[in-house]
């Protein structure tokens, strides 16, 4: 999840890097739809499609192009963008920022592409960021957290710390107690992550009894689980991701940690839900999506997604931001009339839709702003929105 | 009886044995000798499959034996301890005998009677001997192993004189019972005095061979192929 | 008192699962010369049966997992890394480099990346000495310890155990005394294999599996053997404890990043102080053994 780097992961598994590059040769060509064209007169929107759908992080670089591949789909079943089909050229970026450089490159050199998407990990984001921002191409995320960099060019769909936290710590520390365990996997995401959470916490008079991180594949937890419960604990927030977050989770539920404090944070969204085993049935997150948000938009999107992957499992969270993404950008060509980059982003700044999360729209700082959710996990992998938080504003400098 | 025919062997493409044909009958004690380098040990190695034959055929009492397979020359009774005896390091000295050991054979001679020393030490680890006592540890296994043929290379290497001859008294008696027993020696004083048959190497090939009986000590053809020219 | 025996099941556990992975990495190494950089890969494979089959009750999957786990091991033993062996240690280690690529990306197909679990077979803690600690552990543990034993019985106290050694300690002269050497080889890596699946099929229900999980295991594993002497089979096994001992003790004592980095930093000094742990001996592979007759 998160893009934070998940390049540390990428380093331990080295022996993964070289084997990617051996064995999943050169790029496909996935998301190519290669409609008839219409012979309009402006040309057709192009996007260059970046995700790693190989190596550590391919879970989330599959949901990403599983929501951005429907959105595609139904945009161009509606007529497309400027009346013609959008065109797409994929490149798996295998994590790895060397090749999500050299992929952003070859797509704007090769493919010229009017638009960049994608990427998971925090260091092919900024990557490939610097490489738009050079070749002067709109380039936008999908995952949490922020880009990684700053510019005029950068648009990112994912929500960031602020937006889940500013909400989140609060409700804990008024419903759960105000002793709190933070821990994380060791890079620079959850680190931040936990660190505005301490803030906050400290802001709002509780106390950080515990804050334990441990590099990207620990498999046993048993020493960290072991000073969180001696830290006694009212609750946990958790920035373990990946597998490591499931290994935790479960651990914690083993050995007890989990019936004396209640748990809550990254490890409990939705792309790890049908591994937990239910025992983060009944807790509490905030997320900005949830495939049981009300309205007709998200409704009809649960049902395709459903349908179009076979998917019987929460809906991650990096599909929706994918999907309602490419629509917003579509919009916003729309809006401008042509796929012209000064136009297209003088676009995004003004467009807004009411999509699956409601309404969205991009704030000065290039932030994507809608409502944020308190949901419940219930058995079965519900996502309950128990409240809406409302638009949850990220005040800080674009970084 | 073991008839080695055309036997050529090597590494890679040094040929160290050339063309070597030789008939070891039953109960009869050979002694091979020849200086350092001339294809001895190459050529009990290679027949006993454990370094590369090129071409060449072994016949036991007229049954072809496959080449190149050690276990199969185990299972036909025929043994063989190597120039460096071979001993298993870890395992104590009974077990080094008992893996030595055949179904359903027990040799005339017992080789603990032979070497005393083999049942003081049965519980020490083999490793941890001395060169001397490790090739008793080896020649008892041979013995042991060697129901048909019996192949010591080295054969007094580290030995003491009157451990080595008593263990070519041993080694006679079992001849006597039809064991076939092949020597590799540096010198010919003890084959003189116990073989029955000097075979002499020179650059791969079989330059000599002779019964002891009748054999003068002195002979230049002897004494050439020990004294380096 | 009760930190003490926290600690001390701590330690149990690891040492439990970290004794299967050295032992059969201690035995491959020690009879095929084989450094066997997939073996983390074989612990992935082991758990991910275990997911895959999540229909068949606990105890016969973990038996379905290691009837499996051997037949692959027969397979790649045979097919490739029978003619490499003359080649020497790198043309292996690169063959179980690709073996383990392999598993990860087939992994990857079958499976996804999402991260998947086992359910535990047992719930629930029981009270050892006043600690409260999750019964499947202790299960898995000691199911663990019972076939680390057996194997020592098995290798010190058996007719087949000697010749084993035999083997490992000098083919070539257990070869001259009837003992087969490519049984004894294809024996070794199957059944060093299957402990790590039966290692991974253990720890499977502690864990969120990835295609990844076994690169997690295989530096432990590997210090582990170093840390004993190879070639001797309680080494591995000593080897295990303190790793599960350092890693224990460093994890409780500083963070889990400082403490990763001290555990490695201490291996290679305890490796280092003790070269004698380190006997890179390789097993005499010769042409005439392994290789029928030469062309």
């Amino acid at each position: 999840m998160t893009r934070g780097t998940r390049g540390r992961r990428a380093g331990l598994a080295a022996g993964a890097t070289l084997a990617l590059t051996l064995t999943a040769c050169g790029g496909s060509v996935g998301g190519d739809t290669g409609g008839g064209n219409g012979g309009g007169a402006a040309d057709p929107l192009s996007i260059g499609l970046m995700a790693p759908i190989t190596g550590p992080v391919a879970s989330e670089g599959e949901a990403m192009k599983m929501g951005f591949d429907l959105a595609l789909k139904e945009i161009n079943a509606d007529g497309g963008v400027l009346g013609q089909d959008i065109e797409v050229d994929f490149l798996d970026d295998k994590a790895d920022p060397a090749i999500a450089a050299q992929s952003a490159n070859r797509l704007i050199t090769e493919n010229q592409v009017d638009y960049l998407f994608g990427t998971i990990t925090g260091d092919t984001s900024l990557a490939v960021g610097k490489v738009a921002t050079e070749a002067e191409v709109p380039f936008s995320t999908a995952e949490m957290g922020t880009a990684g960099i700053c510019t005029p060019y950068v648009w990112a769909f994912g929500e960031t710390d602020p937006m889940i936290l500013t909400e989140l710590v609060p409700h804990m520390l008024e419903t759960k107690g105000t002793r709190v365990a933070l821990v994380g996997s060791d890079y620079s995401f959850p680190r931040g992550f936990n660190g505005l959470a301490r803030e906050l916490i400290e802001g709002a008079g509780g106390e950080v009894v515990a804050e334990e991180y441990a590099p990207l594949g620990t498999a046993d937890w048993q020493p960290v689980i072991g000073k969180l419960s001696s830290a006694a604990p009212d609750w946990t927030l958790s920035a373990v991701v990946g597998g490591d977050a499931v290994s935790f989770v479960r651990q914690a539920d083993e050995f007890g940690l989990l019936a004396t404090s209640d748990i809550t944070g990254i490890s409990l969204i939705q792309d790890y839900y049908p591994a937990m085993g239910g025992v983060t049935d009944g807790r509490e997150l905030v997320t900005r999506y949830s495939d049981a948000l009300p309205g007709e938009a998200n409704e009809k999107f649960v049902a395709a997604f459903r349908e179009a992957y076979d998917w019987d499992a929460p809906i991650p969270g990096v599909a929706a931001n994918a999907y309602e993404g490419l629509k917003f950008i579509a919009a916003a060509v729309e809006a401008a009339g042509t796929t012209e980059t000064a136009a297209v982003m003088d676009a995004l700044s003004t467009t807004t839709t009411d999509g699956i999360f409601g309404e969205t729209s991009f704030t000065e700082n290039h932030r994507f702003q809608t409502d944020m959710q308190l949901v419940r996990v219930e058995a079965g992998g519900k996502y309950v929105p128990v409240e809406n938080l409302g638009v949850v504003e990220d005040p800080t400098e674009c970084r | 009886m073991l008839e080695i025919t055309g036997w050529t062997a090597g590494y890679k493409d040094t040929r160290v044995v050339d063309g070597v044909d030789l008939t070891l009958p039953g109960g009869q004690m050979v002694a091979v000798l020849g200086r350092n380098g001339v294809g001895k040990t190459t050529l009990l190695k290679s027949v006993f499959g454990l370094c590369p034959t090129f071409s060449g055929s072994l016949r036991l009492d007229g049954t072809p034996l496959e080449v190149g397979r050690p276990e199969k020359m185990a299972r036909a009774g025929l043994s063989f301890m190597p120039d460096d005896r071979g001993v298993f390091r870890t395992l104590t000295v009974e077990q080094n005998l008992r893996l030595a050991r055949r179904r359903g054979y027990t040799p005339p001679v017992d080789p603990l009677d032979l070497f005393p020393l083999l049942t003081e030490r049965a519980d020490q680890a083999a490793g941890t001997l001395s060169g001397g006592q490790k090739q008793q540890v080896g020649i008892a296994r041979a013995i042991l192993a060697g129901e048909r043929l019996i192949a010591i290379d080295e054969f007094s290497q580290g030995l003491q004189p009157s451990l080595a001859q008593a263990a070519l008294e041993a080694l006679r008696q079992l001849a006597a019972t039809g064991v076939t027993v092949l020597l590799v020696e540096q010198s010919p004083d003890l084959p003189l005095r116990y073989c029955d048959r000097i075979v002499g190497m020179l650059r791969g090939r079989v330059v000599f061979d002779h019964p002891v009986d009748g054999l003068d000590p002195a002979s230049g053809a002897l004494t050439d192929l020990l004294v380096v020219s | 008192m009760e930190a003490v025996v926290s600690f001390a099941l701590a330690v149990l556990t690891l040492f439990g699962f970290y004794a299967l992975l050295a032992l059969g990495m201690g035995l491959i190494f020690g009879q095929l010369g084989v450094v066997n950089v997939a073996f983390g890969d074989f612990v992935m494979a082991g758990a991910f049966v275990m997911y895959g089959l999540e229909a068949v009750p606990f105890v016969p999957r973990v038996l379905i997992a290691l009837v499996l786990g051997g037949a692959l091991a027969w397979a790649i033993e045979k097919l490739l890394l029978r003619p490499l062996y003359v080649q020497g240690f790198l043309a292996t280690l690169l063959a179980m480099w690709g073996v383990g690529i392999v598993l990860r990306q087939t992994a990857d197909a079958v499976f996804g990346s999402t991260p998947a679990s086992v359910a535990s077979p047992v719930t629930g803690s029981i009270s050892v000495l006043g600690v409260q600690y999750p019964t499947y552990r202790l299960v898995a543990t000691t199911v663990s310890l019972v076939v680390v034993v057996a194997i020592l019985f098995v290798v010190y106290r058996t007719d087949f155990g000697m010749r084993l050694r035999a083997t490992i300690d000098n083919r070539e002269m257990a070869s001259l005394l009837g003992i087969p050497p490519r049984p004894m080889i294809m024996a070794t890596f199957v059944f060093g294999t299957v402990l790590a699946v039966l290692a991974g099929a253990l720890q499977a229900p502690m864990l969120g599996l990835t295609p990844h999980l076994g690169v997690a295991f295989l530096a432990p594993a590997f210090f582990a053997v170093l840390v004993g002497r190879p070639g001797s089979l309680a080494g591995p096994l000593f080897g295990a404890f303190v790793v599960a001992l350092l890693s224990n003790s460093l994890r409780g004592l500083f963070s889990e990043t400082t403490a990763t980095l001290l555990f490695y930093a201490a291996l290679i000094v305890l490796i280092a102080i003790r070269p004698q742990g380190l006997d890179w001996k390789r097993p005499q592979w010769t042409t005439a053994l392994l290789a029928r007759r030469p062309a």
